[in-house]
């Protein structure tokens, strides 16, 4: 009879324990990235697809920056949490993933300025970053807006570099050979800047 | 005088049959509408059909019936390809066109998947004369077709201007109320076994629209374009077929 009774509670705490472990998760491992430096380049976007400009001619309708966000690891955080089996877990049961790399720094600014002339309106030295607009889910919209978009979480592993395309809506009036200046400040009171090649918009 | 030949069958008058078959049917209207959407329906001029499920009950000579058939054409394997083709044909002047079609992942053919579906269901009138059968139908029902979305992403030569093209239609499956009068001529080859041909004549209004909008990523400023599917169609379906008798 007593034997009876050990393995009734033998049983249960087993069967609990797999109906338990069916959402019982690994607690994920946080990680934490920030931009180290920036990268500019000139775009052609005359063909179906842009590409970085070799030769820094392109057509002014066409016109586009390329900003490479190189990525750096700057910390984790895991949260420790008290479990009776901390050795059984299941991994289905829409368990978070276990990796994720989360930004610690977001961009407060993001702003274009134009070196030489661009047109009657922004003459050299002007901002020009509302002439600009960056693809974002099929749609086109102003940096403003961009930089208010919830910051990339990366799942299992973080890129070296992460690319932001901005494309020129509004060709300028004065053709010819065009300089940009690209600033970011962070939200940890970093200013990264680089300026483009010099580009032949024509 | 009906009643008075079927007493002198050596046969039992049916009761209860089972009528599977298999044909072909023609829509008599011409099938193109020469919109962009044409290849996003299952429309098609020239079907094969199978009536699997197919049975009818008889009270004397009078008798119900109610059949599915499954109507498929192997131009209609490809119709995302057509589509595509059609869209890159329209807008490859002055864009790069990149086509995306819910018929892209739909289309995987097969021949024993109906493409077209036909529900009838109604009143029918039998003679039976020695092993000769001829069923007289007045059937109500449903043709029922699909229609998929479209999208295509423009993006033109030479800027940064991209347009975003979507055709969608008003509903997705498009049901057609059906008159459907058909004949049936039998000839009983064994005592369970008929061997028969069917005719079948279909009218129905075909009646929907797919909208096509153009809209600009930009300025999000969109041109909109109806196309209107309205046709009273005529289809007749010739056919071959067995009856197995149940009682």
């Amino acid at each position: 009879m007593k034997s009876k009774k050990v393995l009734i509670i033998i049983s249960t705490v087993f069967l609990l324990r797999v109906i338990i472990s069916c959402c019982d998760c690994v607690e994920p491992v946080e990680h934490k990235y920030s931009i180290e430096y920036i990268s500019v380049y000139n775009l052609d976007n005359s063909g179906q697809n842009p590409i970085i400009s070799e030769t820094n001619i392109v057509p002014s309708k066409a016109y586009g920056i390329q900003i490479d966000f190189s990525l750096i690891q700057v910390a984790i955080n895991q949260t420790n949490t008290f479990t009776i089996f901390p050795e059984a877990s299941a991994f289905d049961c829409f368990c978070p993933p276990s990796l994720q790399y989360t930004a610690k720094d977001s961009i407060i600014s993001l702003d274009i300025t134009t070196i030489n002339s661009f047109d009657s309106q922004h003459p050299s030295d002007s901002d020009v970053s509302n002439l600009f607009k960056v693809l974002y889910h099929n749609s086109y919209i102003t940096l403003q807006n961009y930089i208010k978009q919830p910051q990339v979480v990366y799942l299992f592993e973080k890129p070296e570099k992460v690319t932001l395309s901005l494309f020129l809506l509004q060709p300028p009036e004065i053709l010819g050979e065009h300089i940009f200046n690209i600033g970011i400040t962070l939200s940890d009171h970093r200013f990264l800047t680089m300026t483009t090649n010099p580009v032949t918009l024509q | 005088m009906i009643l008075s030949i079927s007493a002198q069958d050596p046969y039992k008058p049916i009761k209860w049959v089972i009528r599977p078959s298999v044909g072909e049917t023609f829509t008599i209207n011409k099938k193109n509408f020469g919109f962009i959407t044409d290849n996003l329906t299952t429309y098609a001029s020239q079907t094969y059909y199978w009536e699997v499920l197919s049975t009818t009950l008889f009270y004397r000579n009078w008798g119900i019936e109610f059949f599915v058939s499954g109507n498929q054409n192997k131009q209609l394997k490809n119709r995302f390809d057509k589509f595509s083709n059609r869209v890159t044909d329209e807008y490859s002047d002055r864009y790069y066109v990149t086509v995306s079609s819910g018929c892209e992942f739909s289309e995987n053919y097969t021949p024993f998947a109906g493409s077209i579906d036909k529900f009838s269901l109604g009143p029918v009138y039998k003679i039976e004369k020695n092993r000769t059968i001829f069923l007289f139908r007045s059937l109500l029902g449903i043709t029922s077709i699909t229609s998929d979305w479209g999208s295509a992403v423009l993006k033109e030569k030479g800027t940064n201007t991209i347009l975003d093209a979507s055709w969608t239609s008003n509903k997705v499956g498009k049901d057609f109320f059906t008159f459907n009068p058909s004949f049936t001529i039998g000839y009983r080859i064994i005592r369970k076994i008929v061997l028969n041909f069917d005719f079948n004549y279909w009218l129905y209004n075909m009646e929907f629209s797919y909208t096509e909008t153009i809209k600009n990523r930009d300025t999000r400023a969109g041109v909109s374009t109806n196309y209107h599917y309205s046709r009273l169609l005529n289809e007749i379906s010739i056919g071959v077929g067995f009856m197995y008798i149940i009682k």
